[in-house]
């Protein structure tokens, strides 16, 4: 005789022992001995939480020799035959193997005959959402007004895949998932008919892990004990179910907070020589990381997280570790990560990556006291104090110290700009250049508008290309321009047909021959000899130095890549 | 051949030993571990603990010289059925004629024992034609179900089956392996075994490819480059193989130099190199690089393997790959 798993043998037979739906059953009964029955049901809900179980319990207190009555006896013929899948008038059909539309006008060929022995003819179809389109509309018309004899039952963990005309021809119950402590006494008197030692603990790990389903609890004890024996050792389920302890979870994120990625891969290495499930770990770690971001933004965490005083504890510590947009960004990180792995040949690989990402990921400041900050620099200027260059520096370090990302990032940024605007950094005192400023003489200022303006006028390319440029000298008898060295309006101007539009455009501006020189601005090259270009020329190099007493890295490095301006603080 | 002869997985086995020992054999199992790693093997020694003529349930082993053991040696037992998918999965059609086997006794043997390959890459619509059989069968029916992961398999398959996972073996006792059956030299093996994850099986199946592939030329002319020309890419381009198969292996072995490379950065001591043999190369070339874009390269790597895996332009994936390597 070969062995019946826990789910079946303990299926249960009457509907006080479905658990966890007591509503549902209640309305059944109530409609049985109100003799109120509905002649279609539908039953849905998620897997193992009694839907098939239900449907057979009603198919007998309906066909009972003894009833219809509150429960079935279990004890004639007809509650036997039910039991035992072989009675001829409670039909039990597979809708994902029979799910064509021949099978349903079988159905209804059969439907028209009444009961060999019992008052009704059941059908239960389980997994009803895999029928086909076709096959549910075969069903309406017999759905809707069938023989008075028959009964359908549909179960389904799918109910949306359910035509809305078969949904408004039954009537439907959706079994809930089944609470905690219900899944758990259950288990407990299990274990207990069969003689099986195990400890609350254990029956409550395997309770959780089953997420509300009982067939999978059930199905989970059975592993347990089948894999320990009668006497269950609280070991036994955590290697079963592949439980990680939670020391191992602290410790990654430990080694994230200090930013320790060697550690992360001993981890690892930890991890796959004991053989844990990757994904499992992730998911874990998924989990722990919410927890932390819980302990955050609640207020009450305790009452959100299900866990006792001293675990809260080493969260609540942990968690002082990190920012908020710190934990939020690692847990994307890590949701993408887990995608990654899964789908990766090499899941290993990309565990070390995700986990090495996170631990170098820098700790960002909170955009709220960035923004706090720039604003007391600009109060800063407001007083006409000299920026100190160590209030940037000050910044830079408050961002990430040790991160050797943002080192790198740093040396990047160095080598790459030629913005003279970093000499502010050496010290350049800002105040006297804006003297200098002030105190030239107002040029051709206007000239240069109007010319700009002019020139737009007659072709608006070219006037584009000028507004880029810096007036290096302008006068009547010559017209000196300077663009940034090897600029992309530089050399377009430098193109013949710009070359004489803009002549000939100069010419016309100042109503005689004129000379028109176009030359480079090297590095810090002429237009700082000339106070004017500074106010004058829109170019983005005088933005940026104007920009010197509230300069931060990421603006510039911003202004630079998007060739940019500010047009408003 | 008997259970005695499975290469690691002691816990699994402890645990389908036990339940054959306590007669808490359940009707419907399902292993799930990495690609290559035995489950199959394990499926069909269990078969033979069951059905051995020398009372394999009493001992908790196969004796391997009965009749019925050597039938299943030879696949010709006809209670023990094992179904690979034709073609990419397992069609309805084959699982259709298997539920209508199950409609009568075994013939000879004490169990049937279906065995169905690749299960977490069946169609929904199959799966559920399997529901109502992985939750009652008929008497003495034992369904094994072989995955490599149970996600993306449906919850109501997951909760009518008692999952037993397989871990990968550990690298020492592949390498073991290799070199004693199948007659690999020491270094090759310990590389297949790091590459395949501690799965003999892919360890074999890559192997072939894997001698092809110039590694160290790969890292000195790709990977570990900088910067290209545009001509260079098209040129590397045109040296890769333009078979999807094959050039999803040098992405993959692209990554795993990668991964080197980041350890080689992250700390100066590191050992665990899965190529030991460049770890000259690494440390010559690991001082160009920075975090950020050796994290670059790897995610665009991945990125790309993702779009040749749907079916992308291969050459154009590869050479937008490239080009924001140049840009990065």
């Amino acid at each position: 005789m070969s062995y019946l798993v826990l789910a079946r043998k303990w299926r249960p037979q009457i509907f006080e022992e479905v658990v966890g739906q007591r509503t549902i059953t209640q309305t059944l009964q109530n409609a049985i001995v109100q003799r109120r029955v509905a002649h279609a049901f539908l039953f849905a809900g998620a897997r193992g939480v009694g839907k098939t179980s239900t449907a057979r319990i009603l198919a007998k207190a309906l066909n009972c020799e003894k009833g219809p009555n509150l429960n079935p006896c279990n004890q004639c013929i007809h509650c036997k035959e039910i039991t035992e899948g072989h009675s001829i008038d409670v039909i039990e059909i597979d809708g994902a193997s029979n799910r064509g539309v021949e099978e349903i006008r079988e159905l209804r060929e059969n439907v028209r005959y009444s009961p060999a022995k019992s008052r009704y003819k059941i059908y239960i179809i389980d997994e009803v959402h895999m029928l086909t389109r076709e096959a549910f509309n075969a069903l309406l018309k017999t759905l809707e007004e069938p023989p008075p004899h028959i009964i359908f039952i549909f179960a389904t963990t799918e109910p949306h895949k359910i035509p809305a005309t078969i949904l408004s021809r039954c009537q439907r119950y959706d079994f809930k998932r089944i609470p905690l402590k219900e899944i758990f006494n259950t288990l407990k008197q299990i274990a207990e008919k069969e003689g099986v030692q195990i400890s609350p603990r254990s029956l409550m790990l395997i309770a959780r892990e089953a997420e509300g389903s009982m067939r999978d609890a059930q199905s989970l004890l059975d592993q347990v004990i089948s894999y320990g024996g009668k006497e269950i050792r609280d070991e036994d389920v955590e290697e079963i179910l592949g439980v990680i302890d939670q020391k191992i979870l602290y410790e990654t994120i430990e080694a994230i907070a200090d930013q320790d990625p060697q550690r992360c891969i001993e981890i690892v290495q930890h991890l796959y020589h004991y053989g844990f499930d990757i994904q499992y770990y992730c998911r874990e770690l998924l989990q722990y990381l919410r927890n932390l971001i819980l302990i955050k933004v609640s207020s009450e965490p305790e009452e959100l997280l299900d866990l006792d005083g001293e675990e809260l504890e080493g969260l609540k510590r942990q968690a002082e570790k990190f920012q908020f947009e710190h934990l939020d960004h690692l847990f994307h990180l890590l949701l993408k990560g887990e995608q990654e792995i899964v789908q990766s040949t090499f899941p290993r690989i990309m565990l070390e990556m995700t986990l090495i990402r996170m631990a170098t990921l820098r700790s960002l400041l909170p955009i709220d006291e960035i923004i706090e900050k720039l604003e007391r620099m600009g109060g800063e200027k407001d007083k006409g104090e000299t920026f100190k260059k160590e209030s940037s520096q000050e910044m830079v370090q408050t961002q990430a110290k040790d991160s050797p990302l943002y080192k790198e990032s740093l040396k990047e940024i160095g080598t790459r700009d030629p913005i003279p605007s970093r000499e502010g950094h050496q010290g350049v005192p800002i105040s006297e250049e804006g003297k200098k400023l002030e105190s030239a003489p107002p040029f051709e200022e206007e000239t240069w508008k109007e010319l700009l303006n002019f020139t737009r006028g007659k072709n608006p390319i070219l006037g584009s290309f000028l507004s880029f440029g810096t007036p290096l000298h302008l006068d009547g008898e010559r017209v000196e321009i300077g663009f940034e060295k090897d600029s992309f309006h530089y050399e377009r101007i430098l193109e013949k047909p710009y070359r004489n539009q803009l002549e000939s455009i100069c010419q016309e501006f100042f109503n005689k021959k004129i000379k028109v020189i176009v030359s480079p601005l090297g590095e810090g090259g002429k237009e700082k000899t000339d106070p004017t270009a500074q106010k004058t020329s829109p170019s983005f190099r005088k933005e940026i130095s104007t920009l010197r007493n509230d300069e931060h890295l990421m603006i510039q490095e911003a202004l630079r890549l998007f060739n940019g301006k500010i047009v408003e603080k | 051949m008997s259970f005695k002869t499975v290469l690691g997985h002691e816990k699994s086995i402890r645990w389908l030993k036990q339940a054959i020992l306590q007669k808490r054999v359940v009707h419907s199992y399902l292993f799930w571990g990495n690609e290559g790693i035995g489950k199959k093997y394990v499926a069909l020694q269990f078969a033979k603990v069951l059905n051995c003529l020398d009372k394999g349930w009493e001992k908790g082993d196969a004796c391997d010289s009965c009749v019925s053991c050597k039938k299943i040696d030879q696949s010709l037992h006809p209670d023990v059925l094992v179904l690979e998918p034709e073609g990419q999965t397992l069609k309805v059609d084959q699982v259709r004629e298997m539920q209508k086997d199950l409609a009568y006794r075994p013939y000879e043997g004490r169990y049937r024992v279906i065995i169905l390959s690749a299960a977490d890459r069946m169609a929904p619509q199959m799966s559920n034609t399997l529901l109502k059989t992985l939750e009652e069968p008929p008497l003495h029916t034992i369904l094994i179900l072989i995955a490599n992961h149970p996600r993306g398999m449906l919850p109501t398959i997951l909760s009518r089956c008692h999952s037993i996972p397989f871990s990968p073996l550990p690298t020492s006792l592949v390498v073991r392996w290799l070199v004693e059956k199948k007659k690999i030299n020491e270094n090759e093996a310990s590389l297949l075994a790091l590459l395949s994850e501690g799965s003999p099986g892919k360890a074999l199946e890559i192997k072939e490819e894997i001698e092809q592939i110039a590694r160290e030329d790969l890292l000195k002319q790709w990977v570990g480059v900088k910067s290209f020309t545009l001509g260079e890419i098209e040129r590397f381009i045109d040296s890769l193989p333009s078979q999807r198969q094959g050039l999803l292996l040098i992405l993959e072995i692209s990554k795993s130099l990668l991964r080197d490379l980041i350890m080689t950065k992250i700390s100066k001591d590191f050992s665990e190199w899965i190529h030991p043999d460049l770890s000259g190369v690494y440390k010559a070339i690991v001082s160009q690089w920075d975090f950020t874009s050796l994290f670059h390269r790897l995610e665009t790597l991945q990125e790309t393997t993702r779009a040749i895996q749907k079916n992308a332009n291969t050459r154009l994936a590869l050479e937008t790959m490239m080009l924001s390597w140049v840009e990065g």
